[in-house]
């Protein structure tokens, strides 16, 4: 192909070049080490805000190609906002075009499992070496009729929030938050000064969150929203009754709460209630502390100097309870990699993938070597040592796939007897008819 | 125009006698006329226990402050002595170009009974917050200045286009015959726009009962479902409660009834024309 002296004679030339083509056309990768790798694509439907760190996908990810040389790993990670994610995942999935991995709120969980959306992952747990790390609260709420269908990434409890400046204003010890609802009303009442300033609030729109708040003091006081077999509504039995009175009473009664919160969303009013001096009190989801976010607190000393957070408040009579949500990664039914899926959700959801998330983002860790170190994480989460002290008894709403079919009922009667139009009797026995009829359906 | 049209209302009426639920897309057991009973008697809230009075109240006050307010606009814009048309026309059109979600939710900041401006600025001139959004008509009254804002600028330039076609004889011809005021507006005026009138009572009424995204915004069908509209419902119902079937039934009602409407208009207008 060359001549005497080296050079490509035009016969060699020619030979070269169509060589190269039909190696091309065939194919044939430019370099065989390559070759040798086998191309795998996961699909991950995410949350859109566990995006935008790092932490856990990414950093997770890089764990993944490390443990794995022989594969090619390309990870797809789409994020939604809440709204579209369970119509994304539902409808994708069976559609046959889901994703290998899906974030689910626990409360989609009954839903996910019973349509099949969702695998069961009880023997890849079982056979899993790190499953003790997984905290108790974490593996029975990711479990459906006695099947394992994902790991919790991250969660939430509702607090107390408090505003020590309007404490002190009115006379309260600013340090001591209210331990009971007797001496949140009354505490309330003294930070009341209408219509600028109030002493507690909570969402009470048309929305999931009005009846959120409301679960916490139920199960206070040991109620329930359904029986054991999640066959009957029991949510208008007598804890449910007094729980509800308490707040209307909080509207009605002691005027200590605007009525003007069935109008407003959650969103706007926690951001009211931590950047300004308009509520003294109110239930949030984690502390209020978002460090980067919209309020004006850089540090969470800055934050704890002038805001409080802690545990509910406890009925008389009742035991410490609040409401947890959050969020589980499942495999879809569809994924044709489920080992890798598997591996990758055990990576992401551990203590070193995903602290960077909880910790910056503010979520509540979902593995025990978090709860094993309050006070590193208490460094940079104001009040952990709260949350770590909730979540053992923090209880869900329901997760039976009929939940989000029924809420609107729930909603409904929490916002007729927080108007004053409805005796709370009156409101939840009416729902409670119709949820039976939901879950006869 | 099949695969466009045809398919999907044959789908959907398809849909409305099955029972199909978002969860379960493969399991569609035939329900006979069961979906329209759960939307027409089921509980609260159905499509005769609020949303078909809610509903009602939306689409009357839509058209009369949209079409009315368009209309009065461009008698307006319409007079000689009136400067820079061109201009008042873009603005009025404006909010029409922006999406329904983001006027809802700007619209929600200024309503918002809580944090919002309107509560602010009453209470800077020492006035007292208003509910709104919370209770008796304010919540509807809310949506409906919002949709208003929105909607009137294409009412005004269509019916603008109706008012130009009118050509200046007819109006000389008017006022030799004494006819001035509010007599030219009903005698002349008026029927030589009917058609323009059609079109807009018939977009402006399918618009209302279509609109979704500007209720969804500002308050999500709230409080006690008393803003609740027929497509909010049909997306409550599809995409909240999971029963595909149930806003499969009540698309069709919608589609009877926006079909019933769009005919009772062009009889109305048409009958008053042959007198």
């Amino acid at each position: 192909m060359t001549d005497e002296h080296g050079r490509l004679t035009r016969r060699g030339f020619l030979k070269t070049t169509a060589t190269a083509a039909v190696a091309g056309a065939a194919g044939f990768p430019a370099r065989p080490a390559r070759a040798q790798k086998k191309a795998v694509t996961l699909k991950v439907l995410a949350r859109d805000y566990t995006l935008r760190l790092e932490s856990p996908w990414r950093t997770a990810g890089a764990e993944l190609k490390r443990r794995h040389p022989e594969l090619d790993i390309n990870l797809e990670l789409e994020g939604s906002p809440y709204n579209d994610q369970r119509r994304k995942a539902l409808i994708s999935t069976q559609a046959g075009q889901g994703a290998d991995i899906i974030q689910m709120d626990n409360i989609w969980l009954g839903e996910f499992a019973e349509g099949g959306i969702v695998q069961d992952v009880t023997a890849r747990f079982n056979a899993w070496s790190d499953k003790g790390d997984v905290p108790p609260v974490f593996l029975r709420t990711a479990m459906w009729k006695e099947k394992v269908y994902g790991l919790w990434l991250n969660a939430d409890v509702r607090l107390l929030h408090w505003n020590k400046k309007l404490f002190q204003k009115a006379g309260l010890d600013p340090a001591r938050p209210p331990h009971t609802w007797d001496e949140l009303a009354a505490m309330s009442g003294k930070c009341t000064v209408p219509p600028s300033q109030w002493g507690y609030v909570f969402p009470g729109g048309q929305a999931e969150e009005t009846v959120d708040r409301w679960l916490a003091f139920l199960y206070q006081l040991g109620g329930s929203v359904l029986n054991a077999d999640n066959t009957q509504a029991v949510f208008n039995s007598e804890a449910g009754v007094r729980s509800l009175q308490f707040l209307a009473d909080l509207v009605n009664k002691h005027k200590v709460t605007p009525r003007e919160i069935l109008g407003s969303n959650q969103d706007e009013l926690v951001n009211v209630l931590v950047t300004s001096d308009r509520f003294a009190m109110g239930i949030v989801v984690g502390t209020g502390f978002r460090p980067g976010g919209t309020n004006d607190y850089k540090t969470p000393e800055e934050f704890a100097k002038v805001r409080g957070a802690a545990v509910l408040p406890v009925a008389p009579g009742g035991h410490k309870a609040t409401v947890m949500g959050g969020w589980i990664l499942t495999i879809g039914r569809s994924s044709a990699n489920a080992d890798l899926a598997w591996e990758y959700m055990t990576i992401v959801t551990g203590e070193p993938a995903a602290r960077d998330f909880w910790q910056k983002q503010q979520r509540v860790p979902t593995r025990k070597a978090a709860f094993e170190n309050v006070a590193s994480y208490t460094q940079v989460m104001p009040y952990f040592d709260q949350i770590a002290e909730s979540v053992p008894f923090a209880r869900l709403a329901p997760q039976v796939p009929q939940y989000p079919s029924f809420l609107p009922f729930m909603i409904t009667a929490v916002q007729r007897t927080l108007s004053g139009e409805t005796a709370p009797k009156a409101a939840l026995d009416e729902a409670a008819t119709q949820t039976n009829a939901i879950l006869r359906r | 125009m099949a695969g466009l049209q045809v398919y999907p209302t044959l789908a959907g009426i398809w849909y409305a006698f099955h029972d199909i639920h978002l969860a379960r897309l493969h399991q569609t057991p035939f329900a006979g006329l069961r979906n329209f009973g759960h939307v027409l008697a089921g509980p609260f809230p159905n499509l005769l226990r609020p949303v078909a009075v809610v509903t009602a109240v939306w689409v009357v006050g839509s058209v009369v402050l949209q079409v009315g307010i368009g209309l009065g606009l461009a008698l307006l814009l319409q007079q000689r002595w009136v400067r820079g048309r061109q201009l008042f026309r873009s603005l009025y059109l404006f909010p029409w170009v922006i999406a329904g979600i983001v006027v809802g939710y700007s619209w929600r900041f200024i309503f918002d009974p809580t944090v919002g401006l309107l509560n602010a600025l009453l209470g800077v001139m020492g006035l007292a917050p208003r509910p709104w959004l919370v209770s008796g008509p304010l919540p509807m009254s809310a949506l409906l200045i919002a949709a208003t804002w929105r909607n009137a600028g294409y009412s005004l330039v269509l019916q603008m286009g109706g008012l130009q076609s009118i050509p200046d004889e007819v109006y000389e011809a008017a006022r030799i015959d004494g006819a001035t005021g509010w007599r030219l507006l009903g005698h002349v005026v008026l029927p030589l726009v009917k058609p323009f009138l059609l079109i807009n009572l018939i977009t402006t009424t399918v618009e209302a009962l279509n609109t979704f995204d500007l209720v969804l915004a500002l308050t999500r069908g709230g409080p006690l479902y008393r803003t609740e509209t027929v497509a909010l419902y049909m997306y409550h119902q599809a995409f909240q409660w999971g029963f595909l079937g149930d806003a499969a039934a009540v698309s069709v009602v919608v589609y009877a009834v926006g079909a019933l409407l769009t005919f009772g208009y062009v009889r109305l207008l048409h009958e008053r024309e042959a007198f």
